[in-house]
């Protein structure tokens, strides 16, 4: 049961500053105050062990259950602190449960968990519909990512770069695009460049601004990621004869790319949602198309907004899945080099979608 | 943009409430978020696993989803708030789930070092959390949270599809009368700037006030 | 930011294994149909649609025949007019049988492609080339025949207001006044504010959450059409409708500004489609069975012209044609 806490949290965007600080106490890795492998605390998988973990000095590698203070906050109970925390545990789920009873009792005296009102969805034309809709949303999406992220690794490197005539025009860009409010591009497209003579199918009218969006952020989310990679993986590149180019593509970018796949994944997860202001360009999303069949089956709405939901959490928890996978294909745990917190984009400016 | 000169009274209490909106969403959402962030460290796994659903749940959904969904599920449980209340729900709901990120990821950059020296002195879990780990990590999370008001700001937007008349909701009524889009969109874009813009000199303004010198 | 542990896991491959048994335990039962369904008549009211002979060229005529298919912005959501349905993706309704049947006269062959719109962005997408003409309830204004020009007028269509029983003090739509009223952003709006300037709207995407806002008592009143209001009155026990309509307006084709010759054959089609007896017939099959009432003597077509002088009178009538 305790998995997702201690793992997500191994993510948690952390600035360097801290993680020099965490390097300088050389305390030994099994921390003393590490709460003692308990029933709520058990030690993960494999690849979490003590013994894979990085023999040289620095911040803690592979993923923990919580870093800093959160981890430790609490200290690791007695017998009777776990007699407690059990009665504990008990009560909340209890509470929760009991929450959840009074949900759906009261759904259900409202005839929402009819089954007239869920029929329609097992149709198959219905469902044909929701997932073409589907098809269009994913089709923005990642033809928004695919064109963003390149785009923006190069943005990211330009601001980088040393020559003050490039970086501070890439980085005006960058501040700019990210500044704007996207739904208000969208609307620009649709509405302002009609009338400077540039047109284009809604497609594009909802991609593009996504795309400039995005850019914005990856080229953030790179540039904070070559920051954070250790000054001597670059040093050492130019040790031995390389140019700068060549150490940003060899050394850098490679390092930055694996350490920075969550961030990455968590913008993606942001172009998917931003697809739903597809309704201003009348481009058929998902959550448009929703509206369509509410629409249509006049009083059921409600259920067809739960399938809605169902394929966003289900869509998105596949592309952090995919991101663990390719974690894994890499061969590497992920090293703890991350980007500051305020570039983060798990904890970055959603936009009004 | 004669209509956004004959309508400015109109536009600016859209406005008004767009801004009421943005405080109170954000407030409420600092709170539930808080909540949420306390227990994503809680020392029971049941609580870490609730925080951990919402905040994988939540923050899928795209934002449109989450307020339509609130603001006509919570009559269907016997609820009926307000439609500002209702939206103002469920912005909430949506930005807390950001918010407990914030807040654990913020707590994770203060030292175990410092908590354990708060033990040694003697501090309680509840003493030491207070005096000790929060004011330390609220330093990392004003940037965060100042983008958290942004996005809060620009997120009201949703309640003029949820019967809110928020500023977008006017700008657009007007542009169905009048069909001057650029002129209104314009107007509405310096406003929606203005806000965020206060929300980043505030937040600037904190994070000079909160920061150490080492 | 992942989920990793197994029971998240274990909900998600249940989500997963619910829809795949949803998708695969399908056409147990047909959705009944719908009444104003148009796809009955889609059919035969298509076949003897007729196609304009000696057309002379226009520019927007040239596009339409060089993309092979006329671009046509329609509401997805609308009852009786223009609604996608879901079940095989065709368009039905009264506007959507005229959309069609344009089409047809313009190319020979009924080809559509309609781009769903909301009421922001009816003028820009006209403007902008994106749709050929908007056919969506779209009521002739001054203000818009700034930007577009208008066929027709093709029908006048009066407001209805729905309440939930027992609701008392609305007599007449000036009644409405200083009330919440529910509705769709749209004609309905632009109806409310000239007969209750201090009416507060509350607005909402689509019908079925106006609907289901009112029987939460998120207002006081819904207005929409005629034929929205008492197709769906009689489904619903709890609401009634109001013996009143007001606000009755023309409605027509909203067509690229710059293009008078495109306009005149526009009204042509719809003096033919109108003396052909095609219009009534569609007002029968998808708006009658909705408002149950007989069907109306059409419009005059090409009163709308490009002149915003001309657009005024319609509107300024409050008592409707299609009144009860």
């Amino acid at each position: 049961m305790s998995g997702t806490a201690r793992q997500g949290a191994g993510e948690a965007a952390r600035s360097t500053e801290e993680s020099t600080a965490a390097m300088t106490q050389t305390r030994p890795r099994p921390q003393p105050a590490d709460p003692a492998p308990t029933a709520l605390d058990a030690a993960p998988s494999g690849r979490n062990a003590p013994a894979r973990r990085a023999p040289r000095p620095g911040p803690r590698a592979g993923r923990r259950p919580l870093g800093g203070a959160a981890g430790v906050l609490f200290e690791p109970p007695g017998a009777r602190g776990r007699r407690q925390r059990r009665l504990g545990s008990v009560a909340a789920a209890a509470l929760i449960a009991a929450f959840a009873a009074v949900v759906m009792l009261q759904l259900g005296r409202h005839g929402q968990l009819d089954w007239a009102r869920w029929q329609p969805l097992t149709q198959a034309s219905i469902q044909r519909f929701l997932f073409s809709a589907l098809g269009d949303t994913l089709l923005a999406g990642v033809v928004s990512i695919a064109i963003g992220l390149p785009l923006g690794a190069v943005m990211g490197l330009l601001r980088l770069s040393r020559r003050r005539l490039v970086s501070v025009p890439a980085g005006a860009v960058v501040e700019l695009l990210r500044s704007l409010p996207l739904l208000f591009v969208v609307y620009f497209f649709l509405l302002g460049l009609p009338s400077l003579g540039l047109r284009m199918p809604p497609f594009w009218q909802l991609v593009i601004p996504i795309v400039l969006h995005g850019v914005g952020n990856f080229a953030e989310i790179f540039r904070a990621g070559v920051l954070a990679l250790p000054r001597g993986q670059s040093e050492a590149g130019y040790a031995i004869g390389l140019r700068h180019g060549q150490v940003m593509r060899l050394i850098v970018l490679p390092q930055a790319v694996r350490a920075l796949l969550p961030t990455i994944i968590g913008q993606a997860v942001r172009a998917l949602k931003d697809t739903t202001l597809g309704y201003v360009v009348s481009y058929p999303e998902l959550m448009h198309q929703g509206n369509v069949l509410g629409s249509f089956l006049e009083n059921d709405f409600l259920q067809v907004y739960f399938e809605v939901a169902v394929i966003f959490i289900a869509l998105n928890w596949l592309l952090s899945k995919l991101a663990e996978w390719v974690e894994t294909r890499t061969g590497r745990t992920p090293r703890p080099v991350r980007p500051r917190p305020n570039t983060a984009p798990q904890i970055g400016v959603p936009k009004t979608n | 943009m004669n209509v956004v000169a004959d309508h400015f009274g109109e536009i600016l209490t859209g406005f008004g409430r767009t801004v009421l909106l943005t405080l109170v969403s954000f407030a409420a959402a600092l709170v539930l978020g808080g909540l949420l962030g306390l227990c994503r460290v809680a020392p029971l796994g049941v609580l870490r696993s609730l925080a951990a659903c919402y905040v994988h749940t939540v923050r899928n959904l795209p934002l449109l989803l989450v307020v339509v969904v609130t603001v006509f599920v919570l009559p269907q449980l016997g609820l009926t708030l307000s439609l500002n209340t209702s939206v103002t729900v469920g912005l909430a709901a949506y930005i807390a789930s950001y918010v407990c990120e914030i807040l654990r990821s913020g707590m994770e950059t203060v030292p175990a070092g410092q908590v354990e020296a708060a033990r040694a002195v003697g501090l309680t879990t509840f003493q030491c959390l207070r005096l000790v780990v929060l004011p330390q990590a609220l330093r990392s999370m004003v940037q965060p949270l100042g983008n958290m008001f942004i996005a809060t700001a620009l997120g009201t937007a949703v309640g003029s599809v949820a019967g809110v008349n928020e500023l977008s909701g006017v700008i657009r009524q007007l542009n169905v009368q009048y069909v001057e889009p650029l002129a209104l969109f314009a107007s509405a874009t310096v406003l929606y700037v203005a806000l965020t813009l206060a929300g980043g000199l505030i937040t600037g303004r904190l994070e000079r006030r909160l920061r150490i010198h080492r | 930011m992942t989920l990793r542990r197994p029971t998240v896991l274990a909900a998600a491959i249940a989500c997963a294994a619910a829809l795949a048994a949803s998708l695969t335990a399908c056409g147990s039962s047909e959705l009944p149909d719908k009444p104003g369904g148009g796809a009955k008549s889609g059919g035969d009211l298509l076949s003897r649609a007729p196609v304009g002979q000696d057309l002379p060229s226009t520019p927007t005529l040239e596009r339409i025949r060089k993309n092979g298919h006329l671009t046509a912005a329609t509401s997805d959501t609308d009852p009786g007019f223009s609604e996608k349905n879901p079940l095989n993706g065709k368009y039905q309704g009264f506007e959507a049988d005229l959309t069609a049947m344009l089409a047809k006269y313009l190319l020979g062959k009924p080809e559509v492609k309609h781009v769903s719109i909301n009421a922001d962005t009816r003028e820009a997408l006209l403007q902008n080339g994106t749709a050929d003409a908007v056919v969506s309830t779209y009521k002739i204004t001054p203000e818009r025949m700034r930007k577009v020009a208008f066929g027709g007028p093709y029908m006048n269509l009066g407001q209805a207001v729905l309440v939930r029983k027992g609701m008392k003090g609305i007599d007449k739509a000036a009644d409405l006044d200083g009330r919440k009223v529910i509705t769709t952003a749209g004609p309905s709006v632009e109806s409310l504010k000239k007969v209750a300037p201090h009416a507060t709207p509350v607005i909402f995407q689509t019908i079925s959450q106006c609907l289901q806002a009112l029987r939460d008592g998120r207002g006081d009143a819904f207005i929409n059409n005629q034929a929205v209001i008492v197709a769906r009155a009689q489904k619903d026990t709890a609401l009634e409708v109001l013996p009143f309509t007001f606000g009755s307006a023309s409605y027509g084709i909203g067509l690229p500004k710059d293009d008078p010759k495109f306009r005149e054959i526009v009204d042509g089609f719809l003096r033919t489609v109108e003396e052909q007896g095609l219009w009534k017939q569609s007002w029968k099959d998808n708006v009658s069975p909705l408002t149950k009432q007989p069907v109306p003597e059409p419009p005059k077509p090409g009163g709308a012209g490009g002149d915003p002088s001309a657009a005024t009178p319609p509107a300024s009538t409050p008592t409707a044609s299609t009144g009860s």
